[in-house]
């Protein structure tokens, strides 16, 4: 018999009756200040938020907040120029090692923790959140939901080969409880609220 | 003195270190309680989990042939292993196919309870543990203490000598920022490098056929990300029917841990990237064994959040090695005896029964309860300590016979406050270890309640 059959067979011979599948928390409505709540989850997750209109020319805004870097790179093509690389949707991941600064979207955001839901849709590679040394993640203030109830609801993550919740930068506290931020990802987490459709 | 109790022993000769051991977890349980005191319906989302896993382990067969369909459906290849030799072997041979000798892996309990980087490193494939705690451990060749924060009995100042040594940092560096700073490019180089990746599995999605894995650092998904083949091994009991029920689970796992509102990464894994290969590997090891133990099948919930290890009174002071098992605190004591009832037989008894893994458990299983069940269990197989052995076959002698119970207890009353300190606290006395015995009363409820009774009526 193989493993598979054995396994299968011996569940059989063996699982209890079975009990209802309990009702999952159904979505809330987005309750006022959902923005705010988001933006509070962010700090207390370690990262900073601007509102776009901040940002100005994104040449300038990268040069002065990150002077220490060189490697600019973003998946979104209306924001490329001069000091600030376009990468295609085919990059090879190890081409990525040196980057400083990555600028990419992220789909949704969840008020209660601050994770952002970013797919691979919006990935050039799927290690650039990682890999890079600072993370700027633009996402629209009408895609906030309230916890992730909410967020799965709008989410079908078989619809896309690969995304990834983000909740500010890489951390650890693996010695004495201490926590340090730019464990093996990204330094810092920069969320850029952009203006909603409505 | 049974294993735990003597390892307990050497862990709290230096009470410091035991009382900063007990802090330090004190503390997290504290994040955990602030964290869940925050989600109002808390306690709704912990039976809403609980009943999910009770509806998955009575429909476990279905749903893993459901998700076995899905993942092949999205190009993902499925392995099964019954055992934990099958298992390594399988993983083995994925990493020969591909000719893979530098693997990185990220923190999977699965793969340490099959001793996998073991294996592999006996056929000369090198394994390197890229969560920042398990590659300190793997430095200093301990196995984890912590489920969650494996070097978590370990001090700044030891840790800083084993990257001086290992990883060239300063003589005498301390300083987290700065040693967590050298770790991380020491294991930037090696994701590099890497020729495979291995991650474990916090949630494996029925009706999608993707795996769910959380981290905080990050490192699982630079090791899948960059390297040419993932292995994702899970125990079977992982599954959970459908994306939606991700929600409860998010958001129970980070508080319970470490009182986050979620982990930093929720990494959701469906299909490989083009050209390259995913495999997971479904493995039973003890489970379905597990699960046809009617009072016990309940351990199969455990999300392994490490809350219950947290708050243990005896994981607090008597750590993590102290178990001698992969999985230590509560849950450990619960899942170890079905693997090994002889070798672990002495873990039911390192617990005082106070409940509060059961009441902090984000499953909401009934571990001390399932202590007690085992303790009974181990009794009835003979496969109690001497020392206890006797006093309980003594003290079932006395208790059922009233006269025998009154003779003993007047003689106990007396022979406590005269007899010589050595006859009390001695080596069959485990109790009197550390502890002073009660005063004893002068006399017994009953003839107090004979004395009483004329002057009430
Ligand atoms: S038994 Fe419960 S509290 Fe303990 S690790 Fe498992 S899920 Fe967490």
């Amino acid at each position: 018999m193989s493993a598979r059959a054995h396994i299968l067979k011996a569940i059989r011979e063996r699982r209890p009756a079975s009990p209802p599948l309990p009702r999952v928390p159904g979505p809330q409505q987005q309750g006022a200040g959902i923005q705010s709540r988001f933006c509070e989850s962010l700090i207390l997750a370690g990262a900073e938020w601007v509102p776009e209109s901040a940002i100005g020319d994104w040449g300038s805004y990268l040069q002065k907040h990150y002077p220490d870097c060189q490697n600019f790179v973003t998946a979104l093509p209306e924001l490329a120029g001069p000091g600030l690389q376009f990468l295609p949707a085919t990059t090879d991941a190890r081409s990525l090692r040196n980057v400083d600064v990555a600028i990419i979207k992220g789909d949704w955001g969840v008020a209660e923790n601050g994770a952002i839901w970013v797919p691979q849709e919006q990935l050039p590679a799927r290690v650039l959140p990682f890999i890079t040394q600072h993370l700027i993640l633009l996402l629209p203030t009408d895609k906030i939901v309230e916890t992730m109830h909410d967020a799965y609801h709008y989410i079908r993550p078989d619809t896309t080969p690969f995304g990834v919740f983000i909740a500010g930068p890489s951390k650890t506290a693996d010695i004495e409880q201490s926590l340090v931020k730019g464990a093996q990802g990204a330094r810092s987490e920069l969320v850029v609220l952009q203006p909603g459709a409505a | 003195m049974s294993q735990h109790a003597t390892k307990a022993h050497a862990f709290l000769a230096n009470e410091e270190r035991a009382n900063w051991h007990d802090q330090s977890l004190w503390m997290v349980r504290e994040k955990r309680d602030r964290a869940s005191g925050q989600i109002p319906d808390w306690e709704q989302l912990r039976d809403c989990a609980s009943g999910i896993k009770d509806h998955v382990l009575a429909n476990l067969d279905n749903y893993l042939e459901e998700f076995e369909a899905h993942a092949l459906a999205n190009g993902v290849q499925v392995h099964w292993a019954r055992n934990a030799a099958e298992h390594n072997t399988i993983v083995e041979g994925i990493l020969r196919k591909h000719n893979a000798r530098r693997v990185v892996k990220s923190k999977s309990m699965l793969t340490e309870e099959c001793q996998l980087n073991e294996h592999l490193h006996r056929q000369g494939i090198e394994v390197i543990d890229t969560d920042l705690g398990e590659r300190i451990i793997q430095l200093l060749e301990e196995p984890p203490s912590h489920i969650v924060m494996p070097a978590i009995h370990l001090k700044k100042e030891e840790i800083g000598e084993l990257f001086h040594q290992k990883l060239g940092t300063q003589a005498g560096a301390t300083d987290p920022k700065y040693l967590t700073e050298a770790a991380r490019h020491h294991l930037r180089a090696r994701f590099m490098e890497s020729d495979a990746a291995i991650t474990g599995v916090n949630f494996a999605i029925a009706e999608t056929g993707g795996i769910v894995v959380c981290t905080n650092e990050g490192n699982a998904d630079m090791g899948v990300h960059l390297a040419p083949v993932q292995i994702h091994c899970m125990g079977i009991e992982k599954i959970i029917p459908k994306a939606e029920h991700l929600g409860v689970f998010t958001r129970l796992l980070g508080r319970s841990a470490t009182g986050q509102p979620i982990t930093v990464f929720t990494s959701h894994f469906h299909q490989p990237e083009p050209g390259r290969e995913m495999h997971i590997v479904l493995v039973d090891n003890g489970r379905t064994e597990q699960l046809g133990r009617e009072k016990f099948r309940n351990s199969l919930k455990c999300i392994r959040c490490g809350a219950c290890m947290n708050t243990c009174p005896i994981y607090r002071r008597s750590g993590g090695h102290s178990y001698g098992a992969t999985v230590p605190g509560p849950i450990g004591s619960i899942l170890t005896p079905g693997q090994d009832l002889k070798r672990y037989s002495d873990l039911p008894f390192a617990s005082t029964l106070c409940g509060s893994c059961s009441d902090v458990c984000p499953v909401k299983i009934n571990i001390h309860e399932q202590l007690y069940e085992w303790r009974q269990e181990i009794a009835r197989q003979h496969e109690l300590p001497a020392s206890k052995r006797l006093s309980m076959r003594i003290a079932g002698w006395v208790l059922a016979s009233p006269a025998r119970y009154r003779f003993f207890g007047k003689w106990a009353r007396r022979a406590l406050q005269w007899l010589p300190r050595w006859m009390v606290y001695h080596r069959l006395n485990a109790w009197g270890k550390g502890r002073e015995m009660p005063e004893p009363p002068r006399q017994s409820f009953k003839e107090w309640y004979q004395n009483e009774k004329p002057k009430q009526s």
